[in-house]
């Protein structure tokens, strides 16, 4: 990986989202939901910096949120390469430099991580039925996860892309 | 729309993914297939110790938002003579503040001390400081280790009965299931027909007890103690008691709801039980009317919508098992208006 501007910014947003996850999150619960900022960042900048994002952030993040939040190590580490992967592709492909584009994807995405996440805990043997899991787990995080990530491209936009992607004269998100 | 189908995607970026994908996967089969002391759980373990220093920080963050709320709504006044009685104000308040926070902490160490002596319980005090980083795990992390002599698998008290098991210790800190987990299961009794089954969490923060043979009569109020069957809990301690049975007996398909006695979420002291006497589930944990007043709302968070009163007819026993749910008795009659100590 080399010392580019916007790796570095990866990379120091990374930890702050490892920060925040382990000293924030917990304390800005909401009922059973408890916000993931580090789905929330893999997500935004998988869509933010489609080109860039890479499999190596998403995994070893992933990895750090199985470790010390206790759940099945390389469940999340998985999920988060797969779906970042995607949500990177799909925003390559279907940019159409309108805001529409990206905040349906850093929704969609988020969504399939927090589903896909609790069809990796339910397989793993949480004692817990998908049903019940998705109605008092995956959908209020998933909600917390969204509105996270909604508040966070708008700042990932300005940090971790240098130079807006778009065609002269089209508007762009600044 | 326009499509952008770019073939930007070098090779090296697909072997990456693939390497990430299989690293990942490898990491989740080898988690699975291992044991509790397995490599990957020692390593979580590991990651779990380190990160405890980290997880207080979020402790003092909730005082510190609401003290940037009172310091914003503040700003409208600015007068000199304002200032002299916000400050005279600030002091009074700061001492009523710690003399409150020192009662309510001397009504927890009570508490914590009124089952200890009742138990004969050998163990140690710890300050709970970290709750879980995310939402599928409700556990606790306790400034109690190793070095105290804290070990996986130890059964921890909170100041009105059993919250949990340890499930990973580090140097000077322990991480604890609570019983509210989906994961977690104890072997447990009622103490008034001596009826076992085990006492689950679940993903709407409620515990059942199941396996309950169909013909045993259980009755909301019904006391719950930890059995010991299986080793994992000691035995004869306070779970909670009974608060809804849905479906009679005779009925497979009953469910019977317990409310813990005491919401975990204020729960700031705990205590880690290396041994209790052995006669444990015979005794009669009872609290005093202060220390009841004290955890009035706490229960009524806990077994909130659960309330057997809801049920109607039920007895003063069943009245006061979910109103303050502070009571263990052998027949499980309410007993906290008399504000005795403990009794045997």
């Amino acid at each position: 990986m080399e010392l580019t501007r916007e790796n570095v910014a990866a990379l120091i947003g990374a930890v702050v989202a490892v920060l925040l996850q382990i000293m924030v999150a917990p304390a800005i619960a909401l009922f059973s939901a408890i916000p993931n900022f580090i789905v929330a960042f893999c997500v935004v900048r998988a869509v933010a910096a489609p080109y860039q994002a890479g499999s190596l952030i998403p995994l070893a993040l992933g990895l750090v949120f199985d470790l010390v939040g206790g759940g099945p190590v390389g469940g999340m580490a998985f999920v988060l390469v797969l779906v970042t992967f995607f949500a990177s592709r799909l925003f390559a492909a279907l940019n159409n430099d309108t805001l529409f584009m990206p905040v349906t994807i850093i929704l969609v995405s988020t969504m399939l991580v927090e589903v896909l996440y609790g069809l990796v805990v339910v397989a793993c043997g949480a004692g817990v039925s998908f049903g019940e899991a998705l109605l008092y787990r995956v959908l209020p995080c998933m909600l917390y996860d969204c509105v996270i990530g909604l508040l966070l491209y708008p700042i990932a936009i300005r940090v971790l892309v240098e130079k807006p992607l778009g065609q002269p004269g089209t508007p762009v998100l600044r | 729309m326009a499509l952008n189908f770019q073939n930007n995607e070098t090779s090296s970026g697909r072997v990456s993914l693939i390497i990430a994908l299989a690293v990942s996967l490898a990491c989740l089969g080898i988690y699975a297939a291992e044991g509790a002391q397995g490599p990957l759980h020692k390593v979580q373990s590991l990651f779990e110790g380190a990160a405890a220093p980290l997880q207080q920080a979020s402790v003092p963050l909730g005082a510190a938002v609401d003290e940037a709320e009172q310091a914003n709504a503040d700003n409208g006044a600015d007068e000199d003579t304002m200032a002299a009685l916000r400050e005279q104000n600030e002091q009074l308040t700061q001492q009523l503040t710690t003399a409150e926070e020192q009662r309510l902490e001397n009504e927890r160490l009570r508490s914590l001390l009124n089952l200890r002596d009742t138990y004969e319980i050998e163990g140690v005090a710890a300050r709970v400081i970290g709750r879980s980083t995310d939402a599928w795990n409700q556990d606790i992390t306790l400034d109690a280790g190793s070095n105290q002599g804290v070990e996986s698998g130890l059964t921890v008290m909170g100041p009105t009965g059993v919250i949990g098991q340890v499930i990973s210790v580090s140097g000077n800190s322990c991480r604890v299931r609570l019983l509210t987990d989906p994961q977690s299961g104890a072997a447990a009794m009622v103490q008034s027909s001596r009826a076992e089954g085990i006492v689950r969490g679940s993903l709407d923060g409620l515990l059942y007890l199941e396996n309950i043979s169909a013909d045993v009569n259980i009755q909301v109020g019904d006391v719950v103690l930890t059995s010991g069957l299986g080793g994992s809990y000691t035995r004869g301690l306070l779970i909670g008691t009974v608060a809804r049975v849905e479906g009679s007996a005779g009925n497979d398909s009953r469910r019977i709801v317990v409310a813990p006695n005491g919401s975990v979420d204020l729960l700031q002291e705990a205590l880690v039980v290396f041994s209790a006497a052995s006669d444990a589930a015979d005794r009669t944990v009872r609290f005093s009317s202060d220390d009841a007043q004290g955890a009035e709302g706490e229960s009524d968070q806990a077994g909130a919508g659960d309330s057997p009163d809801d049920d109607g007819g039920e007895d003063g026993a069943a009245s006061d098992a979910s109103g303050d749910g502070k009571t263990a008795d052998e027949d499980g009659s309410a007993d906290n208006a008399d504000g005795g100590e403990e009794g045997r």
